[in-house]
Order: structure tokens, then sequence, then C-alpha cells
């Protein structure tokens, strides 16, 4: 299992473009998405929206997509958009 | 319009809530807690808690969400309404208006836990407790429709245990009863079912819909569904557009307008309610009519209420920041909900508007002078358009205009605050609240006024005792009240404390140097010299006044809103500060002048009466300095000629004198002739050139030439300067 990737503290809509990006180079080498939530203390639409598409890609391309040690404020914020069991419930 | 201008008006309601709730509370205060006044506190705090929660403001909406909690208790009647609950309630208003004031900028986060642990300790405890951990929202199914309570999230995490205590029983028999009654009652409200979608650019300018979904989990919503089937690709995905939408289900006692209110400061969101009864049919029927038949109204094209359960009402809200104002339950229909037929308007385009109304009151007496030289006096159509200007701008003045009630509603807080400094106890009487002044006024009378209450409750007022003593009753009484008098206000800050002690006043001031010991004073002329730069009595400084530099900093305030200000004592009973304020600073009524080639304007409200010196009633002190003896009086004249540089008239029995008011006692201005007296439009000197000694302003005048606005305080300092120099 490769290292996980570290995501940022802040996941607001100016964290989203570098996101995506990341994501999707990680996507273009057939890499498994492993993210580490655990600094993660805010979280907005945008960079949800990105995860939730990573997530679905990873998932067609038969790629792994965890989020790893997610941190209280992530939990909370998933739990707010109704969407734990999509982020945070284990591989896609 | 951008996040900013949102979020400056969610600021702007904020403080007309504040105002709200300082006028309610002071109903209270007389004992006129009655439900209406009760649920206008608990909504104006619920709306200024919607707000921060939807701009991130979170100290200020954990703070308003645990004062909520126990007006809550206080309006559904689980709390008394007592003194020491009002005294709690009234020191978190104070710490509500800190935390708004700190989440505009203006000032640090308050400390809060004191009061927080008072709210706590109101036997709203349990409700009003703050939560130890970031709150857990659990997305899937609530138990079967417990009782909770309307917003309270705490409250919901409680009934997530695995066995529900039910309330503390209390020494009542009504509680007893109200144990006994079916606990399926207060469920009988059908639960809201909601879809919301962010409009597809919810980001622009900073916008999170995350945030709104946090404060309807936090008003306990429960059954948070994603929907995502417009999420693209994601290589097509653009991560400034929203794709996501939700469906979840709120407690039905949380009204349709407190759901609405969380999107109030958003723009295109797609929001659709359904109300849904799940409980026992009987219920359900009588719930479903009286929350439903509102709704239906509030359709474009309404079925007929129904009360079968099956056929639910929908509401749908299109893509506005202010949905249509459903018709309110009676409950909700306080005077601070209640919609009314104003609309907001940028400060620069209604200055914009009065500044072109200037102008065309400019024109018109341009037009005049014109015609007046053709001579077309007195034609009808020319009285018509003077008429119709005058009414122009007074409509459009009056836009600016404000009651003191902005003002004053500010009083209460600075009284508490003053009570608690001083162990004073002081009844506040407001007078005139709804008095219209000009916006520049009412911005600007803040601090001279605040000033002058905290001097009265400093100095003026009696301890208890002392009072006591001297017969009087223990609590002080502070007048504070605003009319509209000959054309300008007057504001009076009297209060029924010891009054001016000119003995002591006066030594100070020979003290200080501020009169040579053997100066003959009247009794006014000892008043006036608390307004000395540097005086001060008080023996010690404190943090409520003192410090010598007030008085001074007062008058010099209300000077420059062109204003003066008076004072009158009687040692013993109290003292009276009167401030006269122009209506508007936009105009002025003026007498025009002339002196050699110049015209200034010299402010009416200043003059006092206009004559021409009679052979040995004027006399010649030094090259400038003369006195005129005005039957009896011998006042100072201010020849303005020499004064400000200009060539004037020589002959002094040609010349006018015009007696004016001054704070300083009276004076003449002597100027060669009066030409007219007319209203001018006021223009800054400050903006367009710079400030000038003795110099308020200036005006454009009929023909076109620009006249000086005298300001005769300043042409009297500038008199006094020159002379103390040629001394």
């Amino acid at each position: 299992m490769p290292n996980p990737e570290q995501l940022p503290a802040v996941l607001n809509a100016a964290a989203a473009q570098p996101l995506l990006n990341l994501l999707k180079e990680r996507l273009a080498d057939n890499e498994p998405l492993i993210l580490d939530g655990s600094a993660v203390s805010q979280l907005g639409q945008a960079c949800l929206q990105v995860l939730l598409g990573a997530r679905a890609a990873a998932g067609g391309r038969e790629l792994a997509f965890t989020i790893t040690n997610p941190s209280e404020a992530l939990s909370m914020m998933a739990d707010v958009a109704g969407c734990s069991d999509l982020l945070l419930a284990g591989e896609a | 319009m951008d996040l900013d201008a949102i979020q400056q008006m969610f600021f702007q309601e904020s403080e007309e809530g504040l105002q709200a709730l300082e006028s309610c509370f002071a109903l209270c205060r007389e004992g006129a807690d009655d439900a209406e006044t009760i649920n206008t506190i608990f909504r104006a705090v619920h709306s200024i808690k919607g707000g921060a929660g939807a701009f991130g403001h979170e100290h200020l909406q954990d703070f308003a969400h645990h004062y909520e909690g126990v007006l809550d208790q206080l309006r559904s009647g689980t709390l008394p309404m007592t003194p020491a609950l009002l005294d709690v309630l009234l020191a978190a208003f104070d710490i509500l208006t800190d935390h708004v004031a700190a989440a505009r900028g203006e000032r640090s986060t308050p400390d809060d836990a004191a009061v927080l642990a008072a709210l706590a300790g109101t036997g709203g405890a349990q409700e009003a407790a703050p939560a130890a951990e970031p709150a857990e929202i659990v997305a899937a199914a609530a138990p079967a429709a417990p009782a909770a309570p309307a917003d309270d999230f705490d409250a919901l995490l409680g009934l997530l245990e695995p066995s529900p205590a039910p309330p503390a029983p209390q020494d009542d028999f009504d509680a007893l009863l109200s144990l006994l009654e079916p606990a399926a009652a207060p469920e009988a409200a059908p639960r809201w079912r909601i879809s919301l979608r962010p409009s597809g650019d919810a980001f622009a300018n900073g916008g999170e819909p995350l945030l709104l979904l946090r404060e309807l989990a936090r008003m306990g919503a429960s059954k948070v569904a994603l929907e995502e089937p417009g999420l693209p690709p994601i290589e097509e995905l653009d991560v400034q557009r929203s794709y996501l939408g939700w469906s979840l289900e709120m407690p039905g006692e949380v009204s349709k307008d407190d759901i609405e209110a969380v999107f109030e400061f958003v723009d295109g969101w797609q929001l659709e309610f359904r109300q849904e009864a799940i409980s026992s049919p009987a219920e359900t029927v009588a719930s479903v009519e009286s929350e439903n038949a509102p709704e239906a109204i509030a359709e474009a094209a309404p079925a007929a209420p129904t009360p079968a359960a099956s056929a639910p009402a929908i509401a749908s809200v299109p893509a506005a920041a202010k949905p249509v104002p459903a018709p309110a339950p009676a409950a909700d229909a306080a005077p601070a909900g209640a919609a009314s037929a104003t609309i907001r308007v940028e400060l620069d385009k209604l200055d914009r508007l009065v500044n072109l109304v200037g102008e065309l009151v400019i024109t018109q007496a341009m037009l005049a002078q014109r015609l007046s030289e053709h001579g077309l006096t007195g034609t009808s159509e020319l009285t018509s358009l003077e008429n119709l200007t005058r009414e122009l701008q007074e409509s459009a003045m009056s836009i600016r205009a404000q009651p003191m009630k902005t003002v004053f509603n500010r009083v209460p807080r600075i009284i508490r605050e003053l009570e608690a400094d001083t162990g004073k106890r002081v009844r506040l009487q407001l007078d005139g609240e709804m008095t219209e002044v000009d916006k520049t006024v009412v911005e600007r009378i803040g601090e001279p006024l605040t000033h002058l209450i905290r001097n009265a409750v400093d100095h003026g007022i009696e301890g208890p005792e002392e009072r006591l003593a001297a017969g009087k009753s223990e609590d002080g009484l502070l007048r504070v009240g605003a009319e509209q008098r000959s054309g300008r206000i007057v504001i009076t800050v009297a209060d029924d404390g010891r009054g001016i002690d000119r003995a002591r006043v006066r030594a100070k001031a020979i003290e200080r140097g501020i009169v040579a010991p053997d100066a003959m004073l009247s009794d006014e002329e000892i008043d006036n010299l608390i307004f000395a730069p540097g005086f001060s009595t008080a023996e010690k400084v404190s943090n409520i006044s003192g410090r010598g530099v007030g008085m001074d900093v007062v008058r010099r305030n209300v000077q420059a809103l062109g204003g003066r200000i008076g004072v009158s004592s009687r040692f013993g009973s109290g003292a009276s500060f009167t401030l006269s304020l122009p209506l508007t600073l936009a105009v002025l009524d003026g007498m025009i002048v002339k002196v050699g080639e110049q015209t200034f304007v010299v402010p009416l409200g200043n003059i006092v009466e206009s004559l021409r010196a009679q052979p040995g009633q004027l006399s010649h002190l030094a090259d400038d300095a003369a006195i005129l003896d005005v039957r009896g009086m011998q006042l100072p004249v201010l020849q303005i000629g020499p004064l400000l540089g200009i060539p004037a008239q020589s002959d002094p029995d040609n010349t006018v004198m015009i007696v004016v008011d001054t704070d300083a006692g009276q004076a003449v201005i002597m100027v060669d002739s009066i030409e007219d007296q007319r209203q001018v439009v006021v223009k800054s000197l400050e903006a367009n050139y710079r400030a000038i000694p003795g110099v308020s302003g200036a005006t454009i005048l009929g023909d076109g030439r620009v006249a000086l606005i005298l300001d005769v305080e300043g042409v009297l300092a500038r008199s006094r300067r020159r002379q103390a120099i040629a001394a």
C-alpha cells in the first residue's frame, strides 16, 4: 500500500483546483488514492466535489479510494454534507 | 451583489435587531414582558445567530445559540421572567452586542464566559450549556420522532442517548401535569422534508454552502442525503461550479421562516419544502391544518388546504435571496418580523441625489437672478419652480433623516455599565426618540452625548446614601430628550444630582490659571468654565470621566456640527446640558452680507438682531478692537474686513452691526451691508479646498458668485487671538 497523500489543513474553494490537479495526476498514473485526512480543519463544497469526483473516477478504474485518519472537523463536515459513508467508509 | 455587500446587509440587519432588542428590554424593565415582546427578542437573537452561521462568525453564533436557548425557555413559559433573569438577559444582550461588533472587526472577541455561566444558571441550563466537543451530526435516521426542542443541537444530541431522560421535575403542579401528558404531543408537528440545491455559481465571492448546511444541522437537521447525479466526471469538473444538492429533514417545531432565514443572505438556491405528518392520524389532521394552511396560501396557485396527511403541501422558494413573505402565524407576527414598506438604498446614491438637488436649488436661484435682470420677476412659473424646488429639497433631505432613537438606543447600556462601575442607581427617562435629524448629525452626536451622560452619572448624580441624606430618592434621575425647536434640534441631558458647585468650579479655574483671581464672573460664565480646555473638578481621574478633556471636546464636537452647547444648574438640584444643533448640515438659512467686494453668509441661527450704530454707541479701543453699546450691554465688535484681510467700508456710520449669539456670550459682527436672507446649499471647504478658521463652508449664490459661510465662533476665536498677539 503506497504512502498516504496528506490532505491540506484547509480544503476551501481556493484549495480545490490544486487538489483536483493532484488527484487527476494520481489517477492518470493509475495510483490508488490513499489520502490522510488527519490535518484537515476545514472542508468546503468545492473540495468535497473534487473528492467525490475522484472517488467515482477511482472506482471506475478499479483503484482504491480511501481517506485515512479523518480529523474531527473532516468527519463532522462529511456528516453535515451527508456523505460520511461515501468519503470515510473505506475503499471505494 | 458580492459576499461583502451581503455581509454588510447582515450587519445592518443585526444592528436593527440589536436596536429592537434594546427597545424590547426597555419594555421588560417596565414590566411589559408580554409574549409578543419575548417573541420579538427571541426572533432577533435567532436571526443574528442564523446570519452569523452563514458567514462563519463562530463566536457570535455560539453565544447567540446559548442565549437563544434561554430565550426559548422563556418564550415557551418554562422559565418565568424575574428581575434576576432580566439582569442576566441584559448582560447577555450587551455581550451579544460586543460579539456583533467583534464580527464586524470593530473590537476583539469579548470574554463571554461569565455571562455564559450566568445563562446556564438560569434554569435553562440543560439547554444553554455549551457543547464540550464539536458536535457530530448524525445523518442517519434519528430515533422515531423524539421530542426535539425547536433548534437546539445539544438537546438533539441528548436525544440520541440510549435512554432519553425526561425533563427534570419541578416543584410545580403544572410541570407535573405536563409530565403526565402523552409523550407524543410535542411530536405532532409534521416534520419538514427539504430539498435544497445551491446555484451553480454558489462559490462566487467566497460563498460556502456547507456552512448553511452546518447551520441547519445545528437547528436539528437529520437524514441529510447527498444528491450528486449532476457531478460530472473528474476530467470535466469545474471547481468553481456547484454540482451538489441535498435532501434533509427538519423538526416540525422549527418554523419555515426560521429555516428560510438561514438562506436569507444567499442568492439563487433552489429550496423546496414539504411537510409530512408522521404521528398518529388524529394529531396529524390538526397539525397539518394549522401548519399547512398558511403554506397553501403562500402558493401562487394553491390547492384548497386539505387535512389529509397524504396530501402534503409543497412550498417552493424560487431562486431569490429573500423569499416572498408568507403570511406568518399569529405567534410569529411580531413587530420586528413584520414586512415594512422600505427599501435599502446605498448611501452614496442618496448623497448623490441630495447633491444634485442642491445643484438644482443653486441653478434655480441663478435663473431667478437672470430673469430679474431682465425685469421678469414675480412670474407665476418662477414662483411654482421655487416652491417645487424647495419641496424637492425638503423631501430629499428627509430621506437622510433618521430618528434619534438610533442614538438613544445605546443609552440604556451606557447607564447599566455606569451603574455597575459607580454603584449608583439611575432611572433613565428618554423623550423624543422619534425626533428626526440628518444622518450625519445622528452619526456624530453619539460621542458628545455619551460623554455628557457619563459626566452626569459620574459627577452629577450622588450615591444612594448621599441622595437619601439630601432628602432625594435613592435612584437618580437622568433625562435624555430630543425635540425640534425653531428649525433646530435641541438635545437635553438633565440630572437631578448635586448640580454645579460654582465656588469649587471658580476656585479650580483660578488654580489652573483659566481665569484671573479677581475676575468678576456671572453664574453663567462660571458654569461655562467647565467647557474650558484642561478643566476638571474630579478629585481623582476615573475611567469614566475626569480627565479634564471631556467637556472641551464635547463643545468642540458640537460646534463642528454647527451646534451650540449650554448648561444651566442649581446647586443641590441638578444640572441640565442643552445641545442645539441644525437639523441638517446640507442646507442653511443665512443672511447674505457684503464686506468690501466679498459676499458672506452669516448663519441665521446665530443672529439675534441687526442694527445701525448710532453716534456714541460705538467705542474704539485699539486699531481693530471696538465695543458696541447695545441697550447697556457692552458687546465686542468683530470687524470682518480686518479680521479676514478684506478692504471694507471705512465709514462706521454706514456699516451694519449684526448681534450674534456665541458660546462665550453675545458679540457683534460688523459688515458693510445686508443683501438678502435665504436658504443656501452648503459646500464643504475641507472637501474642496482646505479648512479655514472662521469660515465653516461655502455656497454658490444665484448670480454664480461663491460666498463663504462665516463660522461665528471661529471668527470670535480669531479676533481674540489677534488681540492677544497685539497685547
